[in-house]
């Protein structure tokens, strides 16, 4: 850049920051006008980038669509999170309730097919410990129900009661505690008609307020030595299969008429 | 004049903090026009800029208390530039509605101005401004963010490297290369390249 002007041109990027007035050093800035006062490329380079900012600057202003202003209701609809709390507890842990039926079904399964097995007694008194919370063991392996019967399977039997249960005990023993009447056989009709009812909070603490009675008698039950005709495992089976019925009742059929019966005073109120 | 000014913009940054609706829509008044008309050169699409200013303004809502001095106008529009790369990215995302699937218009809707000038010669700039607005659409989003920052609203390069976080080595060369390219746009169309030209010279003829 001594000026001539077969020397090397002024790189793009130097030349707009030049039009710009700023962003060089004063030795570049004086080179770059030695070398503009010299070469017709560079100053029309150097004009030619200025008419474009020109040009941008001068472009018609667009008129506002609308006022951006926020209204209480703007606010409102960007509170995060305010449909989830809503939501009642039976929605949110239908997915719970769904793996935990079928893992009970599995389960049942298991035990049925023990229970056919010929000669198998050892097996139990290992089982009639387990039958307390055995819906409870399955809702925490509920993200592979697929698995239940391999772990359960016969020689994996013993590890099964090692795991205690830490997580919605208090709903699925309320479970077991409203299934065991179950072996009387006419009861697990009874919360498939209580849906009619207006409120299902109300319903649903109201079959959980029924089961108390009967789940002592079923407790004492499974307490007693199995001395009589029922054997453990048939008693397990029973509580199982009451178990199964409610969670298909929690995970599918109440949730669809908790939501029906949700969106029809939506719908009437507007 | 402009003391008194930012006073009264911090009190209504501190009304706002304080959940004072009023004072943060007065901010909103303050700024809309900016918002809206960065957004609509950098979508080039009124409706998504219309869709990213009312994000802008939802969103510094949300985050006003964490803004601890420092320009507004900048955090807002380091907000508003945010907003239109993601809605940018997510079009790309979905190749069927891109940008250049849609046709082109010849003259965008909202580069309408009153007839001043000479009918002649409004009509001519009326054409440059309505191909220069079809050039920056076609310019990539880092460079159409730099230039309409820098020459249509007149942001310093510090202000741009604060807003879209790079460095000013960066700013220098996004105005540079978006400026030749839209330069190059303009020339690869013989009418373009035609107004364009009479444009420049006519103006170095004034300046000499």
């Amino acid at each position: 850049m001594s000026g001539d002007e077969h020397d090397q041109h002024i790189l793009i990027d130097d030349l707009s920051a030049y039009a710009d007035g700023a962003y060089l050093s004063a030795s570049e800035r004086v080179e770059i006008e030695r070398h503009l006062a010299a070469c017709d490329v560079c100053r029309d380079e150097l004009e030619s980038l200025r008419a474009v900012s020109r040009l941008l600057a001068e472009l018609p202003e667009p008129d506002l669509p609308r006022s951006f202003r926020l209204s209480p209701q703007d606010l409102d609809q960007s509170a995060p999170e305010q449909p989830a709390q809503m939501q009642p507890w039976i929605l949110r842990y239908q997915p719970v309730f769904r793996y935990a039926s079928v893992a009970a079904a599995l389960l049942l399964a298991v035990i049925v097919t023990i229970d056919l097995l010929p000669g198998e007694q050892d097996p139990t008194d290992e089982m009639a410990t387990m039958i307390d919370e055995p819906a409870v063991d399955m809702a925490e392996e509920a993200d592979e129900p697929a698995d239940a019967p391999g772990v359960m399977g016969v020689d994996d039997r013993d590890d099964v009661p090692v795991s205690e249960p830490d997580m919605d005990q208090d709903v699925i023993e309320d479970e077991a505690a409203e299934s065991a009447p179950v072996p009387e056989a006419d009861r697990p009709d009874e919360p498939v008609l209580e849906p009619d009812e207006p409120n299902t909070d109300d319903s649903t603490f109201e079959a959980a307020e029924e089961a108390p009675d009967d789940a002592d008698v079923a407790t004492r039950q499974v307490s007693d030595p199995a001395d009589d005709g029922l054997s453990r495992l048939q008693i397990a089976a029973a509580i199982l299969a009451a178990a199964t019925l409610a969670l298909l009742l929690l995970g599918f059929v109440l949730p669809r008429w908790w939501s029906a019966s949700a969106r029809n005073p939506g719908d009437s109120a507007q | 004049m402009s003391g008194t000014d930012h006073e009264i913009e911090q009190q209504l940054i501190i009304g706002a903090q304080n959940g004072d609706l009023e004072s943060f829509n007065l901010i909103v008044d303050r700024y809309q026009a900016m918002v809206y008309r960065v957004c609509l050169r950098v979508l080039s699409d009124p409706g998504r800029a219309e869709d990213a200013t009312q994000d802008t303004f939802i969103k510094a809502h949300a985050a006003l208390s964490q803004h601890h001095g420092g320009s507004l106008k900048s955090w807002l529009m380091r907000i508003a530039t945010n907003r239109c790369y993601d809605m940018i990215r997510a079009e790309r995302r979905r190749p069927a509605a891109s940008l250049e699937a849609q046709p082109v218009e010849s003259e965008p809707s909202w580069s309408v101005e009153p007839a001043t000038e000479h009918p002649d010669a409004y009509a001519s700039r009326s054409q440059l401004s309505a191909y220069l607005e079809r050039a920056l659409g076609q310019l990539n989003a880092d460079q159409r963010t730099a230039v309409v920052l820098f020459d249509i609203h007149g942001y310093s390069y510090e202000e741009i490297a604060g807003i879209t976080e790079i460095s000013l080595g960066s700013v220098k060369s996004r105005i540079s290369r978006g400026r030749s390219r839209l330069r190059e746009i303009l020339r690869a169309d013989d009418h373009a390249r035609e107004l364009f030209d009479s444009a420049w010279r006519q103006s170095d003829e004034r300046r000499s």
